[in-house]
């Protein structure tokens, strides 16, 4: 029954997926739609990264833009200082997050602050990161960073058509649901899990928690921080706000929870309903009202939590999959 | 020297001391118990050898080797299990998931490590419960849930927090039936108890604590005719009909 299920979901996948690779020949897309379809991706991918720490790991937190901005940050200054390779420097910014997500980690988990306390700490770093790089001339300070036009082509990570972007973000997203499928069902996955679940239970039988928790958050840092450069190298700008802000960190937030925290498609579910929702809506309204867009988005937010306490998945889980139930 | 052996271990929690100048040791293969009244500093003693508090003072050596200020999964790892006194699991996870989780202590693979939480769950005689999550097993479930994901972890000593209270004494009888047949295979156990009948059923020697400290040391049988330990469970100034 169990692998009936499984082996109609992973077609469902694959077809979604083949869906995806294709739409952009099969439908002619404005620019704006085809736009609303790469953010979707894009915050789909970073609430993916986000999901592996706060997600499956069961380590909240509310500071994931500190790592999206230190790798914009890192591949656009190198780039605009020393002509690096956007390629490399995006490599380059998952490393200085993952330095970043290790010093953080280090110094949450070894204190043993979980919970509110780690989340708080986190929102703190990404804070002090956002008045740090809004105060330092040569990173642009408040008015940002603007990445320098180049030859266009895949080795300068610039293309005059958003078609290219689609792609790249698809397989960057590809890439991140693949990696939490697969370790949800390895010992890193479980040892997560079980993290989450219950961390004295966990180090009762002899898992490192320090350790596997150090390496989920670099792990996510290293993700996210990719992400960061890909939103540099498409939109051409950043600026502390909209690279290190805390509202980017609550919107990489907010989806997972609507579409399901620590599930492996969750995150991206949350952020499929909810971004389009959220442009269509500003769409309409944003002209005539201003705000009222965002009254309305948050109605629509409450109203999801209400109905669907368990994120999207889990509403669908209760109505179609495996009830909770109590005997086999 | 012994298995475990604690020397003058103390800690206190702002300034109340919940354990003082305790010392005793455990030889392998032998059962322990530990009585004492409420708040007598059993389990903070538990959690003192297992490293879930860090003792003020004292030192504790388990196979001859300093195990103070090691961090809890490094004393799984060294092969001590502590079962708590308010069963811990992880409660979103099936009993199989629970026990797999660990089996991979000592298991390379998922799949050994699935076959030989199976091979436990059957010998523990939950193997029927392996698909049910853990939040909704009863307290003696629970309870047996942990003795069985201790015995995973492949330990040389296991320290067992209560396991018995709440349970029928038919489920007791269950129990010590099966503590025994564990430290046949070469388990040495150190037991806290409220349940008098276990505790001098199955238990080589005694340690009474109160006040966090050892006020006395036997054989079930000294240890229960012992004045000061009755004066300690019962309180001073009372008077005993002799039977």
């Amino acid at each position: 029954m169990r692998t009936w299920i499984e082996s109609k979901a992973l077609l469902l996948v694959l077809g979604m997926l083949i869906f995806l690779i294709l739409i952009p020949h099969l439908f002619t897309f404005s620019s704006y739609l085809l736009h609303i379809l790469i953010m979707t991706f894009y915050f789909s991918y970073l609430s993916s990264c986000w999901n592996l720490l706060g997600g499956i790991a069961g380590q909240h937190s509310m500071g994931h833009s500190a790592f999206v901005g230190l790798g914009a940050y890192s591949s656009t200054f190198f780039l605009l200082k020393v002509g690096l390779n956007p390629w490399i420097g995006m490599l380059l910014g998952g490393m200085v997050a993952a330095l970043a997500g290790l010093f953080i980690g280090y110094l949450s988990f070894r204190y043993r602050l979980r919970g509110l306390y780690f989340l708080l700490v986190t929102i703190a770093f990404a804070e002090i990161l956002y008045i740090l790089f809004s105060n330092i001339r040569s990173l642009g300070g408040a008015s940002g960073l603007v990445v320098p036009l180049k030859e266009e082509g895949l080795i300068n990570f610039q293309f005059s058509s958003k078609v290219t972007y689609y792609y790249i973000i698809l397989a960057m997203l590809t890439f991140v649901i693949l990696f939490t499928y697969l370790i949800s069902r390895k010992r890193l996955g479980y040892y997560l899990i079980a993290i989450r679940e219950n961390e004295e239970a966990a180090r009762a039988v002899g898992i490192r928690v320090i350790d596997y928790k150090l390496l989920v958050t670099t792990i996510s840092a290293f993700l996210s921080a990719l992400g960061g450069t890909f939103y540099a190298q498409y939109t051409y700008f950043i600026d502390p706000s909209t690279a290190l802000g805390i509202g980017l960190s609550v919107e990489i937030l907010i989806y997972p929870i609507v579409g399901g925290v620590g599930t492996v498609f969750g995150p991206a579910i949350g952020a499929f309903t909810l971004y389009p929702l959220a442009e269509f809506i500003r769409g309409i309204l944003g002209a005539k009202t201003t705000g009222a867009h965002l009254m309305v988005y948050g109605v629509i937010l409450i109203v999801i939590m209400i109905f669907a306490p368990g994120g999207i998945t889990g509403l669908f889980n209760d109505m179609f999959l495996v009830k909770d139930r109590r005997q086999k | 020297m012994a298995l475990l052996e604690i020397q003058d271990l103390a800690k206190s929690f702002g300034g109340l001391s919940a354990v003082k100048d305790l010392s005793f040791s455990v030889d392998d293969g032998e059962i322990v118990g530990i009585i004492g009244p409420n708040g007598a500093g059993k389990t903070t003693t538990f959690n003192l050898i297992t490293g879930f508090t860090v003792p003020d003072e004292g030192s504790i050596f388990f196979r001859n080797q300093l195990i103070c200020g090691k961090y809890p999964e490094e004393i799984c790892r060294r092969g001590i299990f502590r079962t708590f006194q308010s069963a811990q699991s992880f409660p979103n996870l099936t009993v199989k998931e629970n026990v797999l989780i660990a089996a991979m202590l000592h298991q390379p693979s998922l799949r050994l490590a699935s076959e030989e939480a199976e091979k436990i769950l059957a010998k523990m005689g939950m193997i029927e419960k392996q698909g049910i999550k853990t939040k909704y097993l009863t307290i003696p479930e629970k309870k047996r849930l942990e003795l069985t994901k201790g015995l995973a972890t492949h330990p040389k000593i296991m320290l067992l927090d209560e396991v018995m209270a709440g349970l029928l004494p038919m489920e007791i009888d269950q129990s010590v039936q099966i503590i025994s047949q564990l430290r046949a295979e070469g388990i040495t156990f150190v037991v806290i108890e409220h349940v008098m009948k276990v505790i001098m059923s199955i238990s080589d020697r005694v340690i009474v604590l109160d006040h966090g400290e050892k006020i006395a040391e036997g054989t079930p049988k000294e240890v229960s005719t012992m004045s000061n330990v009755i004066e300690a469970y019962l309180g001073g100034d009372i008077l005993f009909a002799q039977d």
